[in-house]
């Protein structure tokens, strides 16, 4: 498995090719991102160590039974929530999105946030775009699963 | 004292100290569709932004910079940080733990930096599945003019580590 070149640098945002567009085929798959959440970036996330959870902390994390810290599905829940804007861009204001976190994700796995369009309607002078999303780690597993949508001109 | 009961102690002082950070009292079994969770107020300092920002490599010049919506703006996932302490302030934390098992947004406009807003919280379901107990919380998300800007559900489960019946036995 190769591991992919992660965005450290907070100049290299970069913006999606293909946003939303009324243009989009149902089918269209968006451009995928891939983030990985280490206990560094977890610790960021929580706090620590002013607060110490099992999230980002050892100690905390086998009290409630793991042996090590997990992320938080709230930060894990952010990647989507990358892929959900990059792609609708303003048209995720009017937008939707769900999603069930269906297996943990432990610190250092790579999650990679993919979405399809699986629907458009008119809405107004605009179209709805309705997504299919997820988020699946270095074995292919999905650990979230939901759905998107927005609007696009 | 014996090793175990060292590591036992310290542990149950660890998990008591994050449980500490609730500061919910009504217990989880007496939670009635309809309960009125809560309501607190918080603003998205441009200190979360950057720290979620660092934490998530995400460094979106709309939450950093400006955007197009007159100002720097939160991530829209960002309410996922306040309502669930806003959950476990109401309800007492359970001892066999919480899962954070499902989210639904709606969002109707951004939640800007710097600007205060005000969640409020009920419990809108709740039902068993497969050795958990399973718990909606439905929130409104208002801006001070008292516009509503996000509407989420929220669904957390309760133990982490159910026991299930053997296969076979009566569920």
């Amino acid at each position: 498995m190769t591991t992919p070149n992660l965005v450290s640098d907070p100049t290299a945002f970069k913006p999606t090719a293909t946003p939303a567009s009324r243009d989009l085929p149902v089918g269209f798959e968006l451009e995928p991102i891939v983030r990985t959440i280490s206990l560094e970036k977890s610790r960021i996330h929580e706090g620590w160590p002013t607060i110490r959870t099992r999230h980002c902390d050892y100690e905390a994390a086998h009290a409630t039974g793991t042996p090590a810290p997990i992320a938080n599905g709230g930060q894990v829940a952010l990647v989507l929530g990358e892929l959900f804007v990059k792609f609708f861009r303003g048209g995720y204001i009017g937008g939707t999105l769900s999603f069930n976190i269906i297996r943990p994700t432990q610190l250092d796995d790579v999650l990679t946030a993919k979405g399809v369009v699986t629907g458009k309607r008119p809405e107004g002078d605009r179209v709805r775009l309705e997504l299919d999303v997820w988020l699946e780690n270095q074995n292919g597993d999905k650990v979230l699963v939901g759905k998107a949508s927005g609007l696009a001109d | 004292m014996q090793s175990s009961d060292r590591k036992g102690t310290k542990l149950a002082e660890v998990k008591k100290a994050e449980h500490e950070k609730f500061k919910g009292t009504k217990d989880l079994a007496d939670a009635t569709v309809g309960d009125v969770i809560g309501e607190i107020e918080f603003v998205v300092t441009e200190d979360m932004v950057e720290r979620f920002a660092w934490a998530m490599d995400d460094y979106n010049p709309w939450y950093l910079v400006d955007s197009p919506f007159g100002g720097r703006i939160a991530a829209p996932t960002t309410p996922l940080t306040f309502d669930g302490a806003m959950f476990y302030d109401y309800y007492k934390y359970p001892e066999g733990g919480s899962l954070f098992a499902k989210q639904e947004f709606e969002f109707l406009a951004p939640i800007m930096v710097g600007e205060t807003y005000r969640l409020r919280g009920t419990l809108v379901d709740t039902y068993p599945r497969k050795g958990r107990t399973f718990f909606k919380m439905g929130v409104s998300i208002t801006n001070a003019e008292g516009t509503e800007v996000v509407r989420m559900v929220k669904t957390v489960a309760t133990p982490v580590n159910p026991v299930l019946p053997p296969e076979g036995e009566a569920k």
